[in-house]
């Protein structure tokens, strides 16, 4: 099987304080991946590493097979790796459609034109429509992103990674702060996402029955490094992955609600 | 219609267009006359401000110095040359070519930085361009300028007017398709979220490299069409009060919207016109620039996103009031 993503004895650190401790990773093109572990072990950092937002201290990053620890965010993206953050993160004062189509322009490698071409714009809205439905935003084109309910927010994420057309999505907790109700049509998106075939996708998420109902395969994280990985019902009944983890997210569900 | 201009009232603007190409001939005032093209070469200034602030969100504190360079560039070959048609031209490509280089140096140093380094950045070089143009005697006179003659088609006050209303249009056009193309999505993105355009793909330094590129050429186009209006010229235009006076036509005008500069460049100019010409009658208004320092409080409370966005709301608001009858006629 193919390994679309590597890390190599990955590491970084602030200070004195080791945030991520050599983690060696490989991940198969196609699958889903979770990653999980108590707050603090290094999730959100290890996705920093991989999209470009930091630079490690140690280690190395390869994507299919070439080296990327060196490139910047911009140039990983264009490479494909598409990522979500944790907390919303979209253009506020732009209409969703303009959100999605700026997407799907930098998917075209259309950067630098100065002049407006129209044929070409008409067809970039015709494609955002279509991301806009597969991610269950129907109707909402001319609303300003800014005033979407925070569950369409996330939504309006999806939309913006799949217009990315990259071929690794790294979602932070697309479920963060999302009301109970709103939850299931995130997790059909993503589930719809995972039907395609086309992404292999990496996701963060603390929603333990939603990880084992959507992974192939799982990644506990502890205090920077890495602590087991492999078959979701295998790890789940590892004993290190129940003393670090489940004790935490036994606390994490009381926090959640 | 997914149309270019779909957002712009475009009979409104050709209406407008119209009455100023008719002006000339209704109006016989000399005064008149200047006035309207002293606000076409702002509006150009101004609209070349609201590039960097209005839509991609970058401060700069000296804007004046393409202003300026632009007046000098044209005004020294007036003056150490002949002044034809093609001097003027060579005295703009000069002009723009400096600007195109100071803009592109300054954004390469500071772009990459949080934005407060491009606004002192620019301040500090524009005050460098200042003491250039004081200390440069031989070529500049100094802080007292010196006065010009420039080409007869310029020296018809009619036909300068025309020639400004002509730039003031085209430019706007030119900018027009500018913010509407990829880069000026793009552009307008950053403003609002550079993170997020960054992880997108987008090389953010690069694009507001050409929105600064970009609004250093305007300006230092509409720096050559105010030393040919004024024939004359001195260190003035270097003075920070010519990137407040960019700063406050964009702001009342409503960032982000080109023709909201080029209105608020009109309500600007009107206003200093009159009130300068009322303070011969009333002293009181020799302190005229109290009174626009009050109108920008004015606006910054009551108008935040300026005429434009004043207007924008009214409209939204008829919209769906609009809206909202026909719901209540389906119902009934």
């Amino acid at each position: 099987m193919e390994h679309i993503l590597e890390t190599k004895n990955l590491s970084v650190s602030f200070g004195e304080h080791d945030v991520i401790k050599d983690v060696t990773l490989k991940i198969e093109r196609g699958k889903l991946i979770s990653i999980i572990g108590p707050n603090g072990a290094g999730k959100t950092t290890l996705f920093n590493l991989l999209s470009g937002q930091i630079s490690p201290t140690k280690g190395d990053i390869y994507f299919k097979n070439e080296k990327i620890t060196k490139l910047s965010v911009a140039l990983r993206a264009r490479r494909g790796i598409g990522r979500s953050f944790q907390l919303t993160n979209i253009f506020p004062e732009l209409t969703v459609l303009e959100n999605i189509r700026l997407a799907i322009q930098s998917s075209d490698s259309d950067y630098y034109s100065i002049l407006p071409r129209l044929s070409f714009m008409n067809r970039q809205m015709d494609e955002a429509n279509a991301f806009m439905e597969k991610c269950m935003l129907g109707g909402k084109e001319e609303v300003l992103a800014q005033d979407l309910a925070h569950g369409e927010k996330r939504k309006l994420e999806l939309a913006m990674l799949l217009a990315l057309k990259t071929e690794l999505l790294l979602l932070d907790e697309p479920t963060a702060g999302i009301s109970i109700e709103e939850i299931p049509a995130i997790l059909e998106v993503i589930e719809n996402i995972k039907k395609e075939g086309l992404y292999t996708i990496v996701l963060i998420e603390h929603k333990m029955d939603m990880v084992m109902h959507l992974s192939d395969m799982l990644v506990v994280l502890f205090n920077g490094e890495l602590l087991a990985s492999g078959n979701p019902q295998e790890i789940i009944k590892d004993e290190r992955v129940q003393t670090a983890y489940l004790g935490g997210l036994h606390r994490e569900s009381i926090k959640t609600g | 219609m997914r149309g270019l201009f779909h957002k712009v009232p475009m009979y409104w603007g050709l209406a407008i267009v119209l009455f100023m190409l008719l002006f000339p001939f209704v109006n016989d005032s000399r005064s008149t006359l200047i006035l309207l093209t002293q606000i076409f070469i702002f509006a150009i200034f101004a609209m070349s401000f609201d590039i960097l602030l209005g839509y991609t969100g970058i401060v700069s504190f000296g804007h004046c110095m393409f202003f300026g360079i632009g007046a000098y560039s044209t005004a020294i070959i007036f003056n150490q040359l002949e002044a034809n048609l093609l001097t003027f031209m060579i005295g703009l490509v000069i002009g723009i070519a400096l600007s195109v280089l100071v803009s592109y140096i300054i954004g390469l140093l500071s772009l990459r930085l949080k934005s407060h380094f491009y606004a002192m950045l620019t301040l500090a070089v524009s005050q460098l361009f200042l003491v250039l143009a004081e200390k440069w005697r031989g070529v500049t006179h100094g802080g007292d300028g010196f006065t010009f003659s420039v080409p007869d088609l310029f020296k018809d006050r009619t036909s300068f007017y025309y020639i400004t209303l002509l730039s003031v249009a085209v430019v706007f056009i030119l900018l027009k398709l500018f913010t509407e193309s990829s880069t000026g999505k793009v552009l307008k993105a950053i403003s609002q979220n550079e993170h997020r355009a960054e992880a997108l793909g987008y090389k953010t330094l690069h694009y507001k490299l050409i929105a600064s590129v970009t609004a250093g050429v305007a300006a230092s186009f509409s720096g050559a069409l105010y030393a040919v209006s004024l024939r004359f010229i001195n260190t003035n235009v270097f003075s920070i009060e010519v990137t407040l006076d960019a700063l406050l036509m964009t702001m009342i005008g409503g960032l982000g919207t080109l023709a909201g500069a080029i209105a608020g460049a009109g309500i600007i100019e009107f206003l200093r016109h009159y009130l300068s010409e009322l303070a011969m009658a009333y002293p009181i208004f020799e302190r005229w620039t109290i009174i626009l320092g009050f109108l920008y409080i004015v606006v910054l409370l009551g108008f935040p996103s300026g005429l434009a966005g004043f207007i924008k709301k009214l409209t939204l608001k008829k919209k769906r009031k609009v809206k909202k009858k026909e719901e209540l006629k389906k119902i009934a």
